[in-house]
This record gives C-alpha cells, sequence and structure tokens, in this order.
C-alpha cells in the first residue's frame, strides 16, 4: 500500500490518478489512511462489495476481496492487471511501468 | 476476473472524508490505478 504512495508523484507525472478501495467501513478506512499518510483516495467498498464484485476480485470462498490492482486508460479500459497476492510492492512497480508505457515516457 | 483489454465497469464509492468518487469522472483526461487492499486481514 505504501508502494503506491511512494511512488505517487511519479504516477502524477504520468497523468494518473491513483484510487484505494477496501472492503473495510469507510470510517476505519479514512482513519487507516491517515495513519500510514495516504494522500489518495481510499475507497470503501464496504458493505456490499459491489465494486470488488464487479471487477471479480472478491473471492467467494473466503469471504473477503484479493490483492488486485487494475490500470485503466483514458478511453476506461483495463491496460494492465496485478494479481500477486504477497508484495503489494510490484503492483505500484508494475503499475507506474504499464501508465509511463501509456504516457509514451518509458 | 475482469481482464487486460476489457472496459472498466463504472462505479461510485465514498472515501474516508464521506466524498463520493466516480471511475468515469477521470475518463478523457487521466488514467486510474485501482488498487483492492484488504486492510483488516494484512495491516496493509
Amino acid at each position: 500500500m505504501t508502494g503506491f504512495q511512494n511512488a505517487l508523484r511519479e504516477f502524477q507525472e504520468a497523468n494518473t490518478q491513483v484510487l484505494g478501495i477496501s472492503i473495510d467501513t469507510s470510517p476505519s478506512a479514512g482513519a487507516f489512511a491517515k495513519s500510514v499518510g495516504l494522500t489518495f483516495p481510499l475507497l470503501s467498498d464496504w458493505p456490499h462489495y459491489e465494486v470488488a464484485h464487479l471487477y471479480g476480485t472478491y473471492r467467494e470462498d473466503r469471504g473477503f476481496s484479493r490483492r488486485v490492482s487494475f490500470v485503466i486508460d483514458k478511453a476506461g479500459i483495463v491496460r494492465g492487471r496485478n494479481t500477486e497476492e504477497r508484495n503489494m510492492d510490484l503492483h505500484a512497480q508494475e503499475s507506474l511501468r504499464v501508465v509511463k508505457e501509456l504516457e509514451g515516457k518509458s | 476476473m475482469v481482464d487486460v483489454g476489457q472496459p472498466a465497469p463504472d462505479f461510485t464509492l465514498k472515501d474516508g472524508d464521506g466524498n463520493e468518487v466516480t471511475l468515469s469522472s477521470f475518463r478523457g483526461t487521466k488514467n486510474v490505478v485501482l488498487a483492492f487492499y484488504v486492510l483488516a486481514f494484512t495491516g496493509g
């Protein structure tokens, strides 16, 4: 999670908005975001997990959302997807690579 | 799961301050990275 925060300036330079989505309640997500110093929006998908269902990241068998990130271009098309479960920092690195490529800055 | 090359489903959700954020509001102007988190289970 802090991987995205650490790279936030680079995402901004690549014309990219980072949005976090958590399945926790909105107040708890807000408190968490502040506690770790997040400056990008952390959105709450609680209690219905609508967005997790829309994107297919909700694990019915285990009752929670996977750690997945998507890169979406300006036309609203998915251009990258990361499903590495253990290391979210890799999501930030890989997402950054994709948006730089989209912006012709790689 | 939504795959590369597919349209990203639109949605509106609230942030920690209660402000609504809509995915399609960024269309035409910004790329968006959506990162799904599981705070309660991992601490980040």
